[in-house]
């Protein structure tokens, strides 16, 4: 059997993505097609006085010119809180927002148009700092009159006055990441007889799209045909709309076919970031390292709309205990909206945040103790059975201690160095300091706290040529490979097509949270199976045989063991075919007493040996060691390609990406500004695996793509500090912040031990009143970065 | 409407181009157009027509005289990579990427002349001289003082920079930067050296608003390379004469520091060639 579960199968699409074939949302065309573009605000925050679209509309070529009266539907979306306007009518609260889209004959011509639009503003104060939001009084009355926390989370497990010997603490802050994916936006809406639309995009989420544009024109759902685009990746930047909704009107206005593609500018300022953050971090433990009360606090600045905001601070709060048992702790944290840009779902989801802080806190512990980082991680690793702090028991394999010792064993790099500072050759003459640092994260998988999580698939079979159709957007992760493998591997199919996703058939969820091979690919095995067993019952019928004694080995059908037809034989010219839906058992928010709030967990470890000329601040990031706990290897290269990607991109936020937000404006909207590694930066990678299968799942496969991000952060952050002796508590780590010795160094306080209280409510979690706020950032004695 | 002259122009000879220039006194001169192309696309450039250097023959190659290294202002960046000037040859080598180094020019880089392109600091370093020709013929001025603010120089209505004159140097000379990745970046800051007779001559990159050189810095330099000052010194001159700029890059602070860093290793480094040093 070749081509199946566990094979380095190639990518379907990977010839003509090399060869500059594939094509991309933004390759989009079609006869009498119109080219739609947005007017957006310059100002972060501002009331519209004055609209004047006359002189637009006079350009020739231009056919609509719409603004927010024109939107037939709600005039409200958003992925959680339906607080932001399709097209801004009274006020604007990110620079950035869209005020007007037209469409005209081409490109230029709309973009003459577009400067023709009058948009008079009155400039308003922008509350830009996260902190001065939490109290202020509501930015966007309208749609969130309570204030401007998007979610308050709070809760304590055992008892959180509990002391050790030695207390740690110190502030730690996360830059704002972009998901920098190469294709900007693009996607086309072409009107359909009957009313409706076609919109073409480049997306994770087609049923979620579907959705929210429907709502906006004013139709119901079935009216919005939603197709995915060639998409040039995503990373969690493509799962809010963004020039959906306005293709869709400018068709609609138009009669004619309209495609939207922004230029680079727009897509950092039309997308979701990741959200920027401060979080403090109290550790207590025992002389030995264990650990015995955590305290946290996050505060995320979630920007101008709600996005998914009030999900990621779930995820970073809960998870600020790291893979490591907490018997006792108390959490919180909020997501806040500001006048900055909006702030949503990227790779991590939040715990990127988490694991930046408490990977260093781990350190912190360890050195303040003597330890090493690496017996401090193994004294508390989690271990299958354990409770977390949020109250859920992990009754899947947990493999931390695995993952640690995974990677503690793999041999050091050998070879010569890349320089720090690179082609620039600034270290010649310098000192080079090598570090070694370790990380080792939880990332939650799949959706939590009850949002549904599922996926159907239909597949069908004949004449051994299989074809899978599933609403999982193909983003670059390599769904379309492992639906391939599936299908070869349950039906002996010889050929597989996996067709392009689309509304047609029922949500797949969105391609994000690590999720899609176990939502979408066990929809597909489990449509496989349904087909492979009609195929068999058909064979058995015809040749009387008992069913039960045939089965599907390689690309044949088998009696008893022995081969008895071809796959592709067995029903010549019949379809066999069946449509499969798969749910995740039910998951249930923060503090539930029915149920966990996560689907499952992936851990990770990692190890970051770095070169750093410390008298410039210049790094080199040599190796990244990783070890993951991944259930099963469904495809060797493409799982490698998770893992080198999610480190890369784990070392860009821990040294260079940053979206810089000065007053609420983007001052680096652009490559040249908003670095991201190069091949240069990139560092050798070695990686391994712990394959324990996870339970409920088809050869025990789990999300893999996340991970490795979460745990590079952390990995390099700590190997810098190891080269430097500086406890850099921001990331990105900035040159300066080395050479200046920036940063401020965590908080090392001896106690007298306490135990828990023998009254304290065992492990089960609390939600505390949200108004009932754990002291401020000062009173806890926390010091600034 | 009609144009007196068509709005792009491609001459194959300098008379030629000098010519459409005159003609078209408000067009664009584009050479490798690595930067005005990104500039018009951003929208922080507009243009009145193009005069493209591209065809000039006389406009690219390198040549060498008994004294001086002449450099053909259209020569393409890769084609620097080996010549026999180091610093010169350091900084094309850091400039950008291989797809950017073959159509990017060393006059595209002098005339963009903001304060962190590559060429600048090696060119100042060197003590380049450049030819500039318009229609009243050609005249050589010194790159020191070319540059007279961010983006502007001393070049006269309806002239081009014809080439680069550096008086040859077959000792030491590099040059260095430092940003924020180490590959394809923009100087955050820049230092270039060069050692002749005993003698270091620095000069600074993105230390100030124009390239950046001091007579002082230079007598600092040269005893630290005879051993006769510290590095503490050489950084406490370059601290003096350098003035650069806060941005959401790097603080001046940085800046400062890293241009005295950059500046002692220089020297470090032509201590080494010289055989003085470890
Ligand atoms: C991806 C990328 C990376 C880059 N990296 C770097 C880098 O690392 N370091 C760096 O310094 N630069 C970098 N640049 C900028 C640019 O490539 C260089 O400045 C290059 O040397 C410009 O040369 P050019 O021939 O392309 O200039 P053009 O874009 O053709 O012209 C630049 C300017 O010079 C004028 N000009 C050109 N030739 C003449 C002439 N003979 N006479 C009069 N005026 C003239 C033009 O009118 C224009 O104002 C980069 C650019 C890109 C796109």
């Amino acid at each position: 059997m070749t081509g199946g579960i566990g094979e380095s199968v190639r990518r379907p699409d990977g010839p003509a993505k090399v060869r500059g074939e594939f094509v991309y949302a933004g390759d989009l065309t079609a006869d009498d097609v119109l080219v739609g573009v947005t007017v957006r605000s310059p100002h972060p925050h501002a009331r519209i006085t004055r609209i004047d679209t006359t002189a637009a509309r006079a350009t020739d070529g231009v056919h609509a010119v719409l603004t927010a009266d024109d939107v037939p539907g709600d005039p409200w979306f958003g992925l959680t809180m339906r607080d932001e306007p399709v097209l801004a009518g009274d006020v604007v609260r990110y620079a950035g927002e869209p005020v007007v889209a037209l469409a005209a004959v081409d490109a230029a011509t709309a973009r003459r148009a577009a400067r023709a639009v009058v948009v008079e503003y009155e400039v308003l104060p922008a509350v830009t700092d996260p902190e001065v939001a939490l109290t202020a009084p509501p930015l966007h009355p309208q749609a969130h009159p309570e204030g401007n926390v998007y979610r308050h989370v709070a809760y304590t497990c055992g008892d959180p006055d509990a002391r050790g010997v030695v207390t740690v603490e110190n502030t730690y802050r996360i830059g704002m990441q972009d998901p920098a994916f190469l294709a900007p936006e693009a996607g086309m809406a072409t009107p359909l007889p009957g009313g409706g639309v076609l919109l073409e995009v480049a997306t994770q989420w087609l049923h979620s799209d579907q959705q929210q544009v429907a709502r906006a024109l004013g139709l119901p759902p079935e009216q919005v045909e939603v197709r995915l685009a060639g998409v040039g990746g995503a990373f969690g930047g493509r799962e809010d709309v963004t020039l959906h909704t306005h293709a869709c009107l400018l068709a609609l206005a138009t009669g004619r076919p309209v495609r939207v593609e922004y230029t680079r500018e727009e897509s950092f300022l039309g997308h979701r970031q990741r959200h920027p953050g401060t979080i403090w971090l109290r550790h207590s433990a025992d002389a030995d390292g264990t650990i015995v009360a955590v305290e946290g606090r996050v505060l995320l600045d979630g920007g101008a709309y709600a996005s998914t905001s009030p999900v990621v601070i779930t995820n970073t709060v809960t998870l600020l205990q790291g893979p490591y048992r907490v018997p006792n702790g108390r959490f919180e944290g909020s997501s806040v909206r500001t006048h900055n840009p909006s702030c949503g779902a990227m790779r991590g989801f939040g715990v990127p945040q988490a694991a930046f802080a408490h990977e260093a806190q781990l350190d912190a512990l360890a050195a303040a103790l003597g330890l090493d980082p690496l017996e401090v991680r193994l004294r508390n690793a989690l271990r299958r059975g354990d409770v977390a702090t949020f109250g859920q028991t992990l009754d899947a394999p947990t493999p931390v201690r695995e993952v640690i010792e995974g990677v503690r064993d793999l041999p050091l790099p050998t070879g010569p160095a890349k320089a720090p500072g690179g082609v620039g050759r600034a270290a010649e003459g310098g000192t080079v300091r090598r570090g070694v640092g370790y990380a080792v994260t939880i990332k939650n998988l799949a959706f939590s706290e009850g949002h549904t999580d599922e996926s159907t698939a239909t597949v069908s079979l004949r004449d051994g040529h299989a074809t899978v159709h599933c609403a999982c957007a193909e983003v670059g992760q390599g769904f379309v490979t492992v639906a391939e493998q599936i299908a070869r591997t349950v039906l002996g199919a010889t050929t597989v097509t996996v067709t392009q996703p689309d509304t047609l058939i029922a949500s797949a969820g969105s391609t994000s949270a690590s999720r899609q091979t176990m939502a979408s690919g066990t929809a597909v095995h489990r449509a496989c199976e349904v087909v492979r067993d009609r195929l068999l019952a058909r064979v058995a019928r015809a040749g009387d045989l008992d069913p039960a004694t045939l089965s599907i080995a390689g690309t044949t059908v088998c009696a008893a063991g022995r081969p008895l037809t071809e796959v592709a034989d067995a029903a010549p010219g019949h379809t066999v075919r069946a449509t499969e839906h798969f749910a995740h058992p039910d998951t249930y928010p923060l503090g539930s007493t029915e149920g966990g709030m996560y689907v499952g967990f992936g851990f990770s470890a990692q190890r970051a040996v770095v070169d750093v000329d410390v008298d410039l601040g210049l790094v080199s990031v040599v190796q990244i060691a990783s070890c993951q706990d991944v259930g099963t290897v469904v495809n060797p290269t493409q799982l490698l390609g998770q893992i080198e990607g999610g480190i890369v991109q784990g070392m860009g936020l821990a040294l260079m990406e940053e979206v810089v937000v000065v007053d609420g404006l983007i001052t680096n909207p652009h490559f040249e500004g908003y670095l991201i590694p190069t091949i240069v930066d990139a560092p050798e990678v070695v990686s391994t695996y712990v394959t324990d299968p996870e339970p409920g799942m088809p050869h025990g496969w789990k999300g893999v793509g996340e991970p490795p991000l979460c745990t590079a952060v952390p990995a390099v952050a700590a190997a810098v500090r190891a080269a430097t002796g500086l406890p850099l508590p921001a990331v990105p780590i900035k040159p300066e912040h080395i050479a200046l010795g920036l940063g401020s160094t965590p908080t090392v306080t001896w106690t007298t031990p306490r135990p828990a209280a023998p009254s304290s409510p065992g492990r089960a979690v609390v939600e505390l009143d949200p108004t009932d706020r754990t002291g401020t950032w000062d009173a806890e004695g926390a010091t600034g970065a | 409407m009609l144009l007196a002259a068509p709005r792009f122009a491609l001459p194959e000879t300098l008379g030629e181009a000098i010519t459409a220039l005159a003609d078209r006194p408000d067009a664009t001169v584009v050479a490798g157009g690595t930067e005005v192309m990104p500039d018009l696309l951003w929208r922080t450039r507009r243009a009145e027509g193009f005069v493209s250097l591209r065809r000039v023959r006389e406009l690219r190659g390198v040549t060498t005289t008994d004294d001086e290294l002449v450099v053909a202002a259209g020569t393409p960046v890769a084609a620097l990579i080996h010549v026999e000037h180091r610093a010169l040859a350091a900084a094309a080598t850091s400039l950008g990427t291989p797809l950017v180094r073959t159509e990017a020019t060393i006059g595209g880089n002098v005339m963009s002349a903001l304060p962190y392109r590559n060429l600048l600091p090696a060119l100042l370093a060197a003590d380049a001289a450049l030819e500039l020709t318009g229609p009243g013929g050609t005249r050589t001025v010194p790159f020191d003082g070319f540059v007279t603010a961010p983006g502007v120089t001393a070049i006269g209505p309806g002239e081009l920079l014809t080439a680069l004159r550096l008086p040859r140097h077959r000792g030491f000379a590099d040059y260095a930067k430092v940003g924020r990745r180490n590959a394809q970046f923009v100087a955050t800051a820049s230092v270039a050296a060069v050692a002749a007779a005993g003698r270091v001559r620095l000069a600074f990159g993105n230390a100030g608003p124009t390239p950046v050189r001091s007579d002082a810095v230079d007598a600092v330099a040269t005893a630290l390379l005879d051993g006769t000052a510290t590095p503490e010194e050489l950084r406490a001159a370059v601290d003096a004469a350098v003035d650069p700029p806060t941005d959401p890059v790097a603080s001046a602070e940085y800046r400062r520091h890293a241009l005295g860093v950059l500046a002692v290793r220089l020297v470090v480094r032509a201590q080494v060639d010289a055989g003085l040093g470890s």
